[in-house]
C-alpha cells in the first residue's frame, strides 16, 4: 500500500504507468490481477495518473472517487466503489488519446501457434466474453479493448491487461472455467454490473513478444446457433476496422496503408456461436 | 451534352490510394482524409484516369461499363472531390 501513496510504476506492453492511489480498491485490485505485471519504483513514465476519493462533505454519505491524468481530472467523479473500473477506463482513454505511434483498433485480439486473431465486433456482440473464454482456453491474450499495430513491423504488439466482463457475462465466465480469477464486481456502473478477469501468466509473461495478425473474426452470439463461420467481405472488414479505429483518420495515409497491411495478411470471417465450449474449439481449430 | 467531347480527370492534389479485394476495391482520397468503399469496376475507372485524362466512351470501353453507369460515378466522385470535367 506503501508503495501505491507514493506512486508505483505499472509496465503493461509497450506503455508504463505511474500510478498514485489511496483508494483500497485500487490496490486489491491491482493485487489481484496485475500480480504478474512487473512494477518499478523509478524511471520514464508514459502516462501518470491518479485515483483518489473526492474530497468534501460528500465523502461521508455517499464517497465519489476521481481519475487524473497529469493532475487533471479528464471524468466525472464515479462511486467509490467504481474505483478500479475507474482506473481501467482511465488506462484505456491514456492510451486511446496519446499512443498514436501505433494504428489503434477497437478490437479485442489473441495469438496461438504463431498466429494472431482480431476480435472487433459490435457492443454486445459477445466480444469480451468470448476474448475471456479463449484466454481461459490456451490462447494468448494480446488486448481485450485496444489493438496495436506497429507501425514498422505491421505485427500486433502485445497489451494484455485485465478483460472486462459485464452483466450476465461475468458469472458465465465464471461457469465457462474454475481457473477465472475474476476482480471484484462494481455495480451500477454506466455498462451496468463490471468484473474484470486476471489474464494468464503466459499473455503477460510473453509482452514483448508481438503477433503476426492472421484472421479477423467479427463474432455474434445468437442464442442455440451452431458455431458457424462464414466468409466476410474484406473490403468490409477494412471499412469496419477503420471506422472503429481509435486514430485511424489522425494517421492518415499511414492508416490507410497499416489497415490495408492487416487486412492482405488475414482471412475474414463472422463467427456466430451460442456455447463458448463450441467457439473456441471452433476457433482453436483454425489457428493450426 | 455531348458526353464523348468532355474530358474527365482526377482533381488536383487528390493523391489517391487504391487497394483491391475480391471484386471490391478500397479507396483513400488523400486530400479529404476519406475512405471510401467502391466496386472493382469504379476502382479501374480511377486508374484510367490516373493515366490521363479520358472521355466517358472512353472510359466505359476500357472497363466495360455502361456509358450512364460510369457518367453516374464520375458525377458522384465528382460531388466528393476526387474528379472533375477537364477544364
Amino acid at each position: 500500500m506503501e508503495r501505491l501513496h507514493s506512486g508505483l510504476i505499472l509496465e503493461t506492453g509497450p506503455f508504463r504507468t505511474r500510478i498514485v492511489s489511496h483508494t483500497p480498491e485500487v490496490l486489491a485490485g491491482l493485487d489481484l490481477l496485475y500480480s504478474d505485471f512487473p512494477v518499478h519504483d523509478d524511471g520514464f513514465c508514459d502516462f501518470h495518473v491518479q485515483v483518489e476519493r473526492v474530497q468534501g462533505p460528500r465523502r461521508y454519505f455517499r464517497p465519489q472517487v476521481t481519475f487524473m491524468f497529469d493532475g487533471m481530472a479528464p471524468f466525472k467523479p464515479l462511486p467509490a466503489n467504481h474505483a478500479f473500473a475507474l482506473l481501467e477506463w482511465g488506462l484505456n482513454w491514456c492510451i486511446a488519446g496519446h499512443a498514436h505511434h501505433y494504428l489503434m483498433l477497437h478490437a479485442a485480439s489473441l495469438e496461438k501457434n504463431g498466429r494472431a486473431v482480431i476480435l472487433p465486433g459490435e457492443p454486445g456482440a459477445g466480444k469480451s466474453t468470448l476474448t475471456a473464454a479463449l484466454t481461459l482456453s490456451g490462447f494468448r491474450l494480446l488486448s481485450d479493448e485496444l489493438t496495436l499495430v506497429d507501425r514498422e513491423d505491421r505485427l500486433l504488439v502485445p497489451l494484455a491487461r485485465p478483460v472486462s466482463l459485464k452483466n450476465a457475462s461475468i458469472d458465465v465466465i465464471r461457469s465457462f472455467s474454475p481457473r477465472a480469477v475474476m476482480g471484484a464486481a462494481a455495480h451500477d456502473t454506466h455498462k451496468g454490473t463490471v468484473s474484470h478477469l486476471k489474464p494468464t501468466s503466459e499473455s503477460v509473461l510473453r509482452a514483448d513478444e508481438k503477433a503476426k495478425p492472421a484472421l479477423i473474426i467479427f463474432p455474434r452470439w445468437k442464442a442455440d446457433a451452431e458455431a458457424k463461420l462464414t466468409h466476410h467481405s474484406k473490403a468490409d472488414a477494412f471499412m469496419h476496422t477503420a471506422n472503429h479505429a481509435f486514430n485511424y483518420n489522425l494517421l492518415g495515409s499511414l492508416g490507410y496503408d497499416l489497415n490495408a497491411s492487416l487486412i492482405d495478411a488475414c482471412e475474414c470471417y463472422d463467427f456466430e456461436y451460442s456455447q463458448l465450449s463450441d467457439a473456441t474449439l471452433v476457433l482453436s481449430e483454425l489457428m493450426q | 451534352m455531348n458526353t464523348s467531347v468532355v474530358t474527365w480527370r482526377i482533381a488536383n492534389n487528390a493523391q489517391l490510394r487504391l487497394r483491391y479485394w475480391d471484386d471490391e476495391c478500397v479507396l483513400y482520397h488523400g486530400a479529404s482524409g476519406d475512405t471510401h468503399r467502391l466496386t472493382d469496376l469504379v476502382g479501374q475507372m480511377l486508374e484510367q484516369l490516373l493515366q490521363k485524362p479520358a472521355s466517358i466512351p472512353e472510359l466505359a470501353a476500357a472497363i466495360n461499363l455502361h456509358e450512364e453507369d460510369v457518367e453516374t460515378a464520375l458525377n458522384e466522385l465528382a460531388r466528393l472531390g476526387i474528379t472533375q470535367r477537364r477544364a
